[in-house]
């Protein structure tokens, strides 16, 4: 095997390596940030979002619910389905990992799991 | 340093497709979860980047082969076993594949190139199944690539550098061979994308769609197929010089094998397009289209298939055939674990006499085809095992099999378009049965009216009538539909109509073609004809209504073999046909001998002479006449067979100048096929006349003298002419002037005359000559070599004695001496 | 309901007419498969059958009259099973291996054709044909294999 063949079969294969990791690295960036961002809008898409607590930047923790609501009737038939505010004054824990959560989140933001839901909205099929 | 890097560019390959399948796996279960599903989409788009990574290695380490041969490489062993300097270098391309470790490597290419486009540009009903497809499309590429790498490489070193390669097996040193296996390998790798897919949608429980999603990929490989198919029937045909075109060999059969399985997969397909079922049907064809595949290389490189055509027994039978166990064990137990699904897919066919009844028998039909041929390639060892006694299958054994459900199958050509679904399917057929029960009596009576009265041809012939019919009428009604609508031209309506519905004619060209190529075949194969003849020089010979007059034996040295020929005139009673030049050539580098047929095409059937022998001294040569009856039908159907395929492959496209594009191209590729088959010479050479046969009339001629006047030949009846062709550029000419004088003298007065003709001369030379050798009986110059054609003069000199009655006595080829011209004449002047 | 009957019952007539395609023709005209030692044991009832025997050629014996035209040469026992074949060494040297042996089983055989370019010594023969009454092969068809020499495919040049 010459020197010369040697070269350039290093070469190559330093190309083709290149080419085929090509994706982890541009994907590591502008992917990861993304994900974060559409985990963020699933957690907190439950029916009727709490007004206040649309803060973005907010890091996605147990939040306390927002006193403001309170002032929305809750005189409500008890066949209504809950209102946000009494969602998010309920608290649960993911069935997963055990963290805390409130109703309004439909995804555990610790492991990502399903949350049951009482108004049977699943997570859609990812067809 | 090219050989080294070629190799290490496969070592790379290996490693790459290899990487693909993992990658493309853990890209499969990251998706799975939503929280990884973006690290997944990233390993799949690893996966596709490495598919494309190695599809420009193995290109490029072919290409490098390539410029090996190109560039006389013959450090390189396989170069110089296949290459020499001085074949041409169309012939050095196509040495790339004439062996064995070349043409895996181009397999690994066009695996690798396949599973890289049906991936990266999978439509969009394909595109859930992409990531399972990559999986075994890179499986299968890495398993070639292991062979060749490890088993069979390409750029294995001499120790020592021969200064001149091998060169190209003669037999291989014909265009068919240059595109032959190219497309039977588009064929064999384009099956493997079929498969990929189906396996994809039996994983994921997509099992509806699959067959759309691939359809292009399923239709290309069965049309390369077919392709690879016609071209090797036509290369034994023109070069092999047995006067066939198909022997049951087992290798041949390995090719035809998958292209059964895959007509089937694709009309399958139609039906589970058309929501009518057939799915587990179509799983098993695109299984055992693949398994066939993988067995038919198997076959051809193992020793458990005794045939003269199979590669010498190699080391990897063993390896293949573990392949094909995995392959079909595998995606049998796949299907069995989604046989729930499969259930709940499948419709329900109604009726045997419909339409789907006759998908269901065309399907059932190649699948009893693939069984019989495979049983027949088997047939010694299934027959040890069974019988105890190796028993062999040969040609009769397989026509008997195969021809009777070749002959169900034309049937349900026919049939298919006749029946629609329900009732509406027997008004058609009381539509159009005067149509199809004309189809089936006219081509039977043309055919007994031309000679052929066999029983059973005649009843494929009215089988193939009754198809042909009903296929055409297809199109004719089609045509006329359109036009109660659009009120356009019949041509502009059949344009449109094939522009629109291009799967649906593209089909019944292909029919048509299929239909053509059946009269061939009951042609040559019922009414077979061959005759051994030996004959002399200048004798002629009767064959079957022609009239062969073998004039004489040349021999000349080119390039680096040597050819023998004999120049045989051809009549067809008085009319001369052509000269037919059957040869034999002899190669200097590997003492191989090959015979080259010379064929005479006609509708009716091809004239297919072979130089089989002949004595030292030129005098005597024996010949093998076989007379093919129809077999251009077989050529011309195969072409409108190709055209049809084309038909259905094009995409649709609004845009008019890319389909006028696609016309024109398609329109010259099929007319330049008809030229190389029918318009190139294939041995023979037109002489514009033959030799005249002694007793048949002298062609008359006006020869104008060198003195100024003209004589014709025909005015010199009551006289004895003597008609001497000669040129002063040919030395036996002017060797025998001084007889031709001597004679002239001897004899002028007593009613006979002395023409010379000058062949290719100029006047200067001519006149210069006879001045020199005292000649003073008339001469003159033969321009444009009219009368050297009437005479079909392949040489001089050449002598003609014409008698008294304008008819020809004797003839003379070569230098004639005054006593043979005196012993001639007073013969004929008693 | 009836209808799938008469698929099934289509299905299987169609399967049982190949079968016995199949059969009658493996019956009548298959051809016996044989090497030369087995042709040589099988005597008499050797003639009433079409056979297709294999052999390696024996060089010295080719004698070609060009003008019958007419080939005759000998043919010596090759193994048939592929196993043992390779056990020996391969093609070639077991084709080479009968053409040195003197005693091996040896098959006369005549061939009212054209000599084919392929045959030489320790070409691999396949040929069809009967027995005759006098010992000798009469061929109908000569297939040949060039010797190993060349190690990738060469389609041989079928006699017919």
């Amino acid at each position: 095997m010459s020197l010369g063949s040697i070269f350039v079969g290093l070469a190559i294969a330093v190309m083709v390596i290149a080419y085929i990791v090509r994706p982890f690295r541009t994907a590591s960036g502008a992917a990861a940030a993304r994900t974060d961002k559409l985990i963020e809008a699933w957690v907190r898409a439950a029916p009727g979002a709490t007004p206040g607590a649309k803060d973005t930047d907010a890091p996605v923790s147990v939040a306390v619910p927002a006193p403001t609501v309170a002032a929305t009737p809750i005189i409500v038939p008890q066949v209504a389905p809950p209102s946000a505010a009494a969602l998010s004054a309920a608290v649960n824990f993911c069935p997963q990992c055990g963290r805390r959560v409130t109703a309004d989140y439909r995804f555990c933001p610790g492991c990502g799991a399903l949350l049951p839901h009482e108004e049977g909205a699943s997570s859609g099929d990812v067809a | 340093m090219v050989g080294e890097i070629g190799t290490l560019l496969i070592g790379l390959s290996l490693a790459v497709a290899l990487y693909t399948a993992y990658a493309a796996w853990r890209g499969i279960h990251l998706s799975a979860a939503p929280v990884t599903a973006a690290l997944g989409k990233t390993w799949l788009h690893s996966a596709q980047n490495a598919t494309n990574a190695l599809t420009a290695l193995l290109g490029v380490a072919l290409l490098m082969l390539l410029l090996a041969f190109l560039t006389d490489h013959f450090e390189i062993s396989y170069v110089a076993q296949h290459s020499s300097t001085v074949i041409p270098v169309y012939l050095k391309i196509s040495a790339v594949w004439a062996g064995q470790e070349g043409s895996l490597l181009l397999w690994c290419f066009l695996q690798a190139l396949f599973a890289a486009l049906a991936t990266g540009r999978a439509s969009e009903r394909a595109r859930p199944l992409v990531p399972w497809a990559t999986v075994f499309l890179s499986l299968t590429t890495a398993f070639f690539v292991a062979v060749t790498f490890f088993l069979s490489q390409p750029f294995t070193l001499l120790p020592q550098v021969p200064l001149e390669g091998r060169g190209l097996n003669p037999l291989l040193r014909h265009p068919g061979m240059i595109f032959h296996p190219p497309a039977l390998y588009v064929g064999y790798v384009g099956l493997a994308v079929p498969f990929a897919f189906a396996m994809a949608a039996l994983i994921t429980r997509q099992i509806k769609e699959w067959t759309a999603a691939i359809r292009t990929w399923t239709l290309i490989a069965w049309l390369g197929l077919g392709l690879g198919l016609l071209l090797g029937m036509r290369w034994a045909y023109d070069v092999l010089g047995w006067g066939g075109y198909w022997g049951w060999d087992p290798v041949e059969n390995a090719g035809l094998l998958p292209w059964f399985t895959a007509t089937a997969l694709l009309h399958g397909a139609v039906m589970q397009e058309e929501k009518r079922g057939f799915h587990v049907w179509n799983m098993l064809m695109v299984v055992f289209s693949f398994a066939l595949v993988l067995f038919g290389t198997f076959a051809t490189r193992s020793g458990m298939i005794q045939s003269v055509h199979a590669y010498a027994v190699s080391n990897l039978g063993g390896y293949f055939l573990t392949a094909i166990a995995v392959t079909v064990v595998g995606s049998l137990a796949l299907l069995y674990t989604r046989r729930a699904a499969l259930k709940d897919a499948s419709a329900t066919v109604e009726n045997l006499l419909s339409r789907d009844g006759m998908f269901f028998l065309t399907l059932a039909l190649f699948c009893t085809l693939t069984l019989s041929v495979l049983v027949g390639s088997l047939l010694p060892t299934l027959t040890e095992v069974f019988a105890g006694q190796r028993f062999e299958a040969g040609p009769a054994w397989f026509d008997r099999v195969t021809g009777p459900q070749f002959a169900v199958l034309i049937l349900v050509i026919g049939l298919c378009p006749l029946l629609g679904r329900g009732v509406a399917a027997l008004k058609r057929l009381r539509q159009l049965r005067w149509v199809v029960i004309g189809g089936a009596v006219v081509v039977p009576v043309v055919a007994a009216l031309a000679g052929f009265t066999d029983v059973f041809s005649l009843i494929g012939f009215a089988i193939s009538g009754f198809a042909g019919a009903a296929t055409l009428a297809e199109f004719v009604d089609g045509v006329i539909t359109r036009r109660k609508r659009t009120n356009e031209a019949p041509l502009n309506a059949l344009w449109h109509l094939l522009r629109l519905q291009r799967r649906k004619y593209g089909g019944y060209l292909v029919h048509l073609g299929v239909i053509l190529m059946a009269l061939g075949i009951i042609g040559t194969r019922m009414y077979p004809f061959e005759v051994q003849t030996t004959v002399n020089a200048g004798q002629a010979t009767t064959v079957q209504g022609y009239t062969l007059i073998f004039e004489e034996l040349k021999s000349d040295f080119v390039a680096d073999y040597n050819t023998t020929w004999a120049n045989v005139s051809v009549y067809r009673g008085a009319t001369y046909l052509t000269t037919l030049q059957p040869r034999l050539n002899r190669y200097t580098g590997t003492e191989q001998t090959i015979t080259v047929p010379a064929l005479h095409p006609d509708l009716r059937e091809d004239l297919y002479l072979i130089l089989s022998g002949w004595t030292s001294d030129g005098a005597t040569a024996t010949f093998k006449v076989v007379i093919n009856a129809l077999v251009n039908f077989l050529w011309l159907g195969g072409l409108i067979f190709l055209a049809g395929g084309g038909l259905a492959l094009w995409p649709r496209m609004e845009n008019r100048t890319w389909n006028g594009v696609a016309l024109i191209v398609g329109l010259v590729l099929l007319l330049g096929a008809g030229w190389a088959m029918w318009g190139m010479s294939h041995g023979s050479v037109n002489y514009g006349g033959g030799r005249p046969l002694v007793g048949q009339d002298a062609p008359d001629f006006r020869l104008s003298l060198l003195d100024g006047e003209t004589v014709s030949l025909k005015s010199l009846r009551g006289q004895i002419a003597v008609v001497n062709f000669w040129a002063t550029w040919c030395p036996s000419c002017v060797d025998e002037m001084p007889d031709l004088q001597e004679a002239w003298e001897a004899y002028r007065g007593r009613g006979v005359t002395f023409l010379g003709v000058a062949y290719q001369d100029s006047e200067t030379t001519v006149r210069s000559a006879l001045v020199q050798y005292d000649t003073t009986y008339p001469v003159g110059l033969d321009t444009g070599d009219r009368i050297a054609k009437q005479y079909g003069i392949t040489g001089i000199p050449e002598t003609f004695i014409v008698a008294p009655d304008g008819r020809v006595a004797y003839v003379h080829v070569g230098p004639i001496t005054a006593a043979a011209l005196s012993a001639q004449l007073d013969s004929l002047l008693k | 309901m009836q209808n799938k009957t008469t698929f099934i019952v289509a299905g299987l007539l169609i399967i049982a007419a190949v079968v016995y395609l199949i059969i009658s023709s493996t019956g009548s005209t298959a051809q016996f498969f044989v090497t030369v030692a087995e042709l040589n044991a099988m005597g008499d009832e050797a003639m009433q059958r079409n056979i297709t025997v294999s052999g390696a050629v024996l060089g010295e014996t080719i004698v070609y009259d060009a003008m019958a035209p007419r080939v005759t040469f000998t043919i010596l026992n090759v193994p048939a099973d592929p196993k043992e074949v390779e056990r020996r060494g391969g093609l070639a040297q077991v084709l080479h291996d009968a053409v040195m042996d003197p005693t091996g089983p040896r098959l006369e055989v005549i061939y009212n054709s054209v000599k084919p370019d392929l045959l030489q010594n320790e070409a691999q023969a396949i040929v069809r044909g009967k027995m005759g009454a006098d010992g000798r092969f009469y061929a109908d068809e000569l297939l040949l294999k060039c010797p190993s020499r060349y190690e990738e495919e060469v389609p041989a040049q079928a006699g017919d």
